[in-house]
């Protein structure tokens, strides 16, 4: 039967807001619902100033943050899948991931991190992730075969982490490749306000991309030779897809590294709660993607308190096991 | 020689892949408003033809081509692919279908080329969506998935696509694949009745015999008979093409053939 996808993004909008609000509350201090409530509705100048800096300056920040790349890795998911045609497509499918990571450990490793005004890795990372877009875009050259594609990748993506493994491997002291393997953990520990815009731009720029080219990313599921027999210029879309998507998941994991299987399970799961072209899909990923974000990003600092567990760790132990049931569902005939 | 106005001809088309003429100097006709059937046996050359004549395949832009495809007398390389689009409807021999897709949302997709940059499809685009898909007798699986489907349906689904463009052209590469005896005939009536130029690979001979106008035979990627149906559809021609003998018979101006 037909859904109703906005009766499905409004639950989901109503659950990210109180899924926000509860996960200022946790953390390695833990704060009351009621305190945090009372923070929020008096703009963070409640009684407590301690407790205002708290919540205003690290958490809230941070959970903006996490829903804005939860949002961004869970829509990337879906470009990719839908470039590749390929269901088990993530946001690094491309070399992405492995670019940056390259990209942040040589800067780590180097020393170039603390120059450039203390965002030295995530220029390193974002420089990284675009030498690796480039070289799979490069090295597709006119063809349009989205396996091909794929599998050019998965060639950029194995050289780009063997070079992380060398720049590890060739550090000089530990806490330079404690330094390191943590950014490849992915995290979102000391995320700051002055990281938020960026996330955001980039978030509502790929959101426009993705609702403007919404009927030709349908047809671009049809494959090159049907979407041209009607009409649509195939490869032009596929190249701006492999940009944008390229530049989205490289601005969210120059910040807080690489953050699995959100971006490969989430789009999974909004095309069963949803319907699957891409006017709806938009919608219900982003709101999914934040909303799953959060969550995650709630459990990773109180789970172990006063411990933080890199968030990149806890979606994989989350994802995989949802990952392999909706895989178990679906492939059940 | 023919009282009919020509709207697409390929002069002395050849193709050539790896040594081997798929296409031999091939010079065909396709007359407005009419029935055209391409037969031949497998590997004849048949759909290679159907990709040059839909622009899946160019002459200059594919290696290995020679010849002319001429659309109402200019190279249809001329012409973009979207206003080729708006003009003609291809029916692929194998589609790839999108398992999640609802049909109403698959049958909507034929109605792209016609759909302003950035804008939404029309409340006309899914009226004319409404009536291909009740002609191609799919209206009842409107909120099915595509997944979900038989073969037979999904072929009807794919008909209901083409159909949705409302092109005055049709390109159908075996249209009637898994389609069962109702529905094949339905979609040749169908056709007969629509007054758009149709271009169809075609297997099942006694359907070229009753319900199209003009025969395009090939074989070893030559045309070895073109002309009207009942002039091209003889026992003797159709023998040295398939290799088996055919028995012709009419009967109240129907022709009918057994082998």
């Amino acid at each position: 039967m037909r859904k109703s996808v906005f009766g499905i993004a409004g639950i989901l909008l109503v659950l990210l807001c109180i899924t926000l609000l509860l996960s200022l509350g946790a953390g390695s201090v833990m704060i009351p619902l009621d305190v945090v409530w009372q923070q929020v509705i008096t703009g963070f100048t409640g009684e407590n100033a301690q407790v205002s800096r708290i919540l205003f300056d690290i958490r809230l920040p941070r959970s903006l943050f996490a829903a804005m790349a939860g949002a961004s890795l869970g829509l990337t998911g879906l470009l990719m899948q839908t470039i590749s045609q390929n269901d088990l497509a993530d946001p690094y499918i491309l070399g992405v991931s492995s670019g940056a990571g390259a990209g942040a450990v040589i800067c780590i490793v180097t020393g170039l991190s603390t120059m450039l005004l203390g965002y030295g890795v995530y220029i390193g990372a974002f420089v990284g992730a675009a030498l690796a877009t480039a070289s799979v875009l490069l090295l597709s050259g006119r063809n349009d075969n989205p396996l091909r594609l794929v599998l050019m990748g998965i060639g950029v993506s194995a050289i780009f982490s063997a070079l992380t493994m060398f720049a590890i491997y060739a550090a000089k002291d530990e806490a330079q490749v404690r330094s390191a393997m943590f950014w490849l953990l992915g995290s979102l520990t000391g995320i700051q306000w002055k990281v938020v815009p960026v996330m955001m731009i980039s978030l509502v720029f790929l959101m426009l991309f993705c609702w403007l080219y919404r009927h030709e990313l349908d047809i671009m599921l049809l494959g090159s030779e049907e979407a041209r027999s009607l009409g649509m210029s195939y490869q032009r879309l596929q190249r701006m897809s492999v940009i944008m998507a390229s530049v989205s998941a490289a601005v969210v994991t120059s910040i807080a590294g690489v953050i699995g299987f959100v971006g490969l399970i989430v789009p999974h799961m909004a095309r069963r709660i949803g319907r699957p072209d891409h006017a709806s899909m938009l919608w219900v990923t982003v709101l999914l993607g934040a909303l799953v974000m959060v969550v995650a990003d709630a459990l990773a600092r109180s789970l172990f308190r006063p411990e933080e567990l890199p968030i990149g760790i806890l979606t994989s132990f989350l994802g995989a096991p949802v990952f392999l049931w909706i895989i178990w569902r679906q492939y059940a005939r | 020689m023919h009282d009919k106005d020509m709207l697409l001809e390929t002069r002395k088309l050849s193709f050539n892949i790896g040594g081997k003429n798929v296409l031999c100097e091939v010079s065909a006709h396709f007359f407005e408003n009419q029935i055209t059937a391409i037969i031949g046996p497998n590997g004849s050359g048949k759909s290679t033809l159907l990709s040059f004549l839909t622009r899946k395949r160019v002459v200059g832009e594919t290696s290995g081509t020679d010849g002319e495809v001429l659309f109402r007398g200019k190279p249809l390389s001329d012409m973009s692919s979207q206003s080729f689009a708006r003009l003609a409807a291809v029916l692929p021999q194998f589609h790839h279908t999108i398992l999640d897709f609802y049909v109403e949302d698959i049958v909507l997709m034929g109605r792209f080329p016609f759909k302003e940059k950035f804008q939404d499809y029309t409340a006309e685009d899914r009226e004319k969506v409404r009536i291909a898909m009740e002609k191609a007798g799919v209206s009842h699986l409107a909120l099915r998935k595509a997944g979900g489907l038989s073969g037979g349906e999904l072929q009807r689904v794919m008909i209901a696509r083409t159909l949705a463009q409302d092109t005055d052209l049709l390109f159908l590469d075996e249209p009637t694949n898994h389609l069962d005896v109702k529905h094949k005939l339905a979609l040749m009536h169908l056709l007969r009745g629509c007054d758009k130029t149709v271009v169809a690979v075609l297997h099942d001979l006694s359907l070229v015999a009753q319900y199209t106008d003009y025969v395009v035979a090939m074989k070893d990627g030559k045309v070895y008979a073109t002309g009207k149906t009942e002039e091209v559809l003889k026992p003797d021609i159709l023998k040295e093409i398939f290799e088996v003998p055919f028995l012709r018979f009419e009967q109240a101006g129907k022709i009918y053939l057994n082998y």
